[in-house]
């Protein structure tokens, strides 16, 4: 079995459209998959990557085409370490959706929960939400913010070493700390199966 | 704007536990499905709420149908009302003017709550854990083992002995009386091959534990009638052995309990049907009334009409929520939710408790499920106790009693009784004026999803007999991608799940908490 000190689940949000699969392809695949549609049966897709020498696994959950009519399941954000909200600079409404998206992170992940904004689709030369505009949102929300482009490959492996370092971080904090019990969301990093949390029913 | 595909295979409208089964099984054999729900959530009578959701809930009255969408005709085809009827009535909220707690501070904390609608506890060998696990979507949720089983004689509480170790443990019983305990479990599990029960299967299980004995004091005949078989006066020794063998078998799987609850409420359940559902393409759409059905004139359903729009489909499923023949001979049970000042912070953080009151002096059996803050169903110092029986006179007037008695008023912060509709005691899912509706139950009064299951695939089974119930769904690192036309293609599950468990456990004294060892890591 592979081994790994870590395991993080990641979560994407944002309206449909903004390239949310196409973030986790490139990433997890190296792939830019072409066209649209629903990709029937992914339910999350596995990448490792080294922190400082630890193999750290992310499981980076992809939304299910849920988010088209604002049905996405309360249980999709339980237990997440990270949630990176996502918007295509190209397209307003996409951005203006942003606030209505943290107000559901809001309702149902653990408050401890890492966030990222990520302005999506910097290859188009069509823009509509200037970069500043981006960064004084996550700045106001206390979140991670970066620009990528999932179709040329940019920033998208900063996006994901950057989340995949901070919780490792945080990780280690919680487990060298002497105070108190841990941290929820500290439940399934270290485990050697896949699913620790569920590992009772596998 | 609005994209939603015309025509599909299946729609599925409200999603409880059972027409979400329904959903997520069709989907997963490559048929198209449309899944609506009328309410902003999901699970309908299935659903976990937060506490400003739950009080608004029990107090709204179902919106009238205005009739608006509504249609009369469309190409040759009847149209026919979908009428909600009333989920909750006799709804009583008490609060308690004492307590630290109060409203205002209930509803600041109103998110850390998830109070069940439906409170249900798994058996580890029953059919939803099986399900779960066979259609490889545990990984949606999360579970905990129940810590204790309780039941109430005479007026104590007293704990039931379940593992061998518990039952080697526990005062509550004699050195005798645990071997006969220990017989009796022993044959109940060879039930079929031991003519001293095969006599009696059709009789009634309380007399033949009173007639025959077997060596059973009274005291654990009270055991084995009203927890581990959990039966009524009525109840069958062969219904009854089943459900004890289940209980039985049940034990030691996980830990010296026969139960879990998933974290953060039963209404995740019908959630982790959802979610499977549309990751296997079903499309979903919440809050979104639905107006009635279009019918040909065989009464065959041939459509559904939501927000004065047509979507065609081969069947139709629905909950009581969408029932348009307007049943009204429902049965209904009683609920209590109670949340409560937690007694000692020491006691092991919620990982909950079942207590099953046998029937007393006009008033049914209650089951009573007590959960903490660990169960991430509500604020750290408080605790939530759920009441179900089936309704007598009112959810009140059945159960306040009791509440009371356990419950002490400094311990009590709020209560609130409502009865809810059950139909589960309805025969059949399909309704007898329409071809291609099914109509699926409410919780009901049983403790697991057996039914539910049952019946959803049943269901399944009459619309597609030639494809398989919920096979298991693959793995990510299973699916190979195929780039040439962006289609995924999936291998054929071969291999099952397998099931990790713990020995046979009877004889583990683990914490009997595998969520808390999986919370510790590697040494």
């Amino acid at each position: 079995m592979e081994d790994y000190k870590f395991l993080f689940k990641v979560v994407l949000i944002g309206n449909a459209g903004v390239g949310k699969t196409c973030l986790v392809r490139r990433f997890t695949q190296g792939m830019f998959p072409p066209g649209q549609g629903a990709t029937i049966g992914v339910d999350f897709l596995i990448k490792t990557v080294e922190v400082d020498g630890d193999k750290v696994k992310l499981q980076i959950w992809d939304t299910a085409g849920q988010e088209r009519f604002r049905s996405i399941t309360q249980s999709y954000y339980r237990s997440a370490h990270a949630l990176v909200l996502v918007y295509d600079i190209s397209s307003q409404p996409t951005f203006d959706c942003l606030p209505d998206w943290l107000r559901e992170i809001e309702q149902y992940a653990s408050p401890k929960v890492l966030r990222a904004v990520v302005g999506n689709k910097i290859d188009r030369d069509d823009r509509e939400i200037p970069t500043h505009i981006g960064e004084e949102f996550a700045r106001r929300n206390d979140m991670y913010f970066i620009e990528t482009s999932a179709k040329e490959a940019d920033n998208v492996e900063k996006l994901f070493t950057e989340i995949a370092h901070r919780l490792t971080q945080e990780a280690r904090a919680s487990r060298y700390s002497t105070s108190g019990p841990a941290a929820p969301d500290l439940s399934q990093s270290p485990s050697k199966s896949d699913n620790p949390c569920c590992k009772m029913l596998q | 704007m609005d994209d939603l595909p015309r025509e599909v295979d299946v729609i599925v409208l409200g999603t409880g536990v059972p027409e979400s089964i329904v959903a997520a099984a069709c989907a997963r054999v490559g048929k198209s499905v449309l899944h609506f729900d009328h309410r902003s959530h999901y699970g309908s009578m299935f659903a976990s709420f937060n506490f400003h959701d739950l009080t608004e809930i029990l107090q709204t009255p179902p919106k009238p149908s205005d009739g608006d969408g509504a249609a009369t005709s469309e190409d040759g085809l009847r149209f026919i009302q979908s009428r909600a009827s009333p989920v909750f009535s006799n709804v009583e909220i008490e609060v308690n003017e004492h307590s630290e707690w109060s409203l205002e501070k209930l509803e600041q904390n109103s998110r850390k709550f998830n109070l069940d609608l439906a409170p249900k506890l798994l058996f580890a060998r029953g059919k939803m854990v099986e399900l779960l696990i066979s259609s490889n979507i545990a990984k949606y949720a999360e579970f905990k083992l129940t810590s204790k089983i309780l039941t109430l004689k005479g007026d104590d509480i007293v704990q039931v002995p379940c593992s061998r170790a518990d039952v080697f443990a526990t005062d509550s019983v004699n050195v005798v009386e645990k071997r006969a305990l220990m017989r009796f479990i022993t044959n109940v599990l060879d039930y079929e091959n031991q003519p001293l029960f095969t006599e009696w299967l059709d009789k009634p299980f309380e007399d033949f534990i009173k007639l025959k004995a077997l060596f059973l004091t009274e005291n654990l005949q009270h055991f084995i009638l009203h927890s581990i078989a959990m039966a009524t006066p009525s109840t069958t020794t062969g219904s009854a052995l089943e459900d004890a063998r289940k209980f039985i078998r049940s034990l030691g799987r996980y830990g010296n309990s026969p139960f879990l609850s998933p974290i953060y409420g039963c209404g995740e359940l019908a959630q982790c049907f959802c979610r499977l559902c549309a990751v296997f393409g079903g499309v979903y759409h919440l809050d979104r009334q639905v107006e009635g059905y279009f019918v040909d004139e065989d009464n065959r359903v041939r459509a559904v009409r939501s927000r004065g729009e047509t979507f065609r489909a081969s069947h139709v499923v629905i909950n009581q929520d969408f029932d348009p023949s307007h049943t009204s001979n429902n049965e209904h049970i009683s609920r209590a939710i109670v949340i409560l000042h937690q007694e000692s912070p020491i006691e092991e953080p919620g990982a909950g408790t079942l207590l099953r009151v046998p029937p007393g002096n006009d008033r049914p059996a209650v089951t009573v499920i007590e959960q903490g803050a660990g169960m991430m169903i509500c604020p750290k110092n408080l605790m939530v106790a759920h009441f179900i029986c089936r309704k007598v006179i009112s959810a009140r007037e059945d159960l306040k009693a009791l509440v009371e008695k356990i419950y002490p008023s400094s311990k009590r912060v709020w209560v609130a009784y409502f009865n809810m509709i059950d139909t589960t005691m309805r025969s059949k899912p399909t309704t007898d004026d329409f071809a291609g509706l099914y109509l699926m139950s409410t919780p009901g009064l049983q403790l697991d999803y057996d039914i539910h299951i049952e019946q959803a695939e049943e269901v399944f089974r009459k619309m597609y007999p030639d494809e398989e119930f919920l096979p298991r769904a693959p793995d990510p690192d299973e699916i190979i991608l195929d780039f040439e036309d962006g289609v995924p293609q999936q291998p054929a599950a071969e291999h099952q799940g397998i099931a990790q468990e713990s020995g046979d456990g009877s004889e583990s004294d683990g914490s009997g908490n595998p969520v808390a060892e999986a919370e510790q890591g590697p040494a």
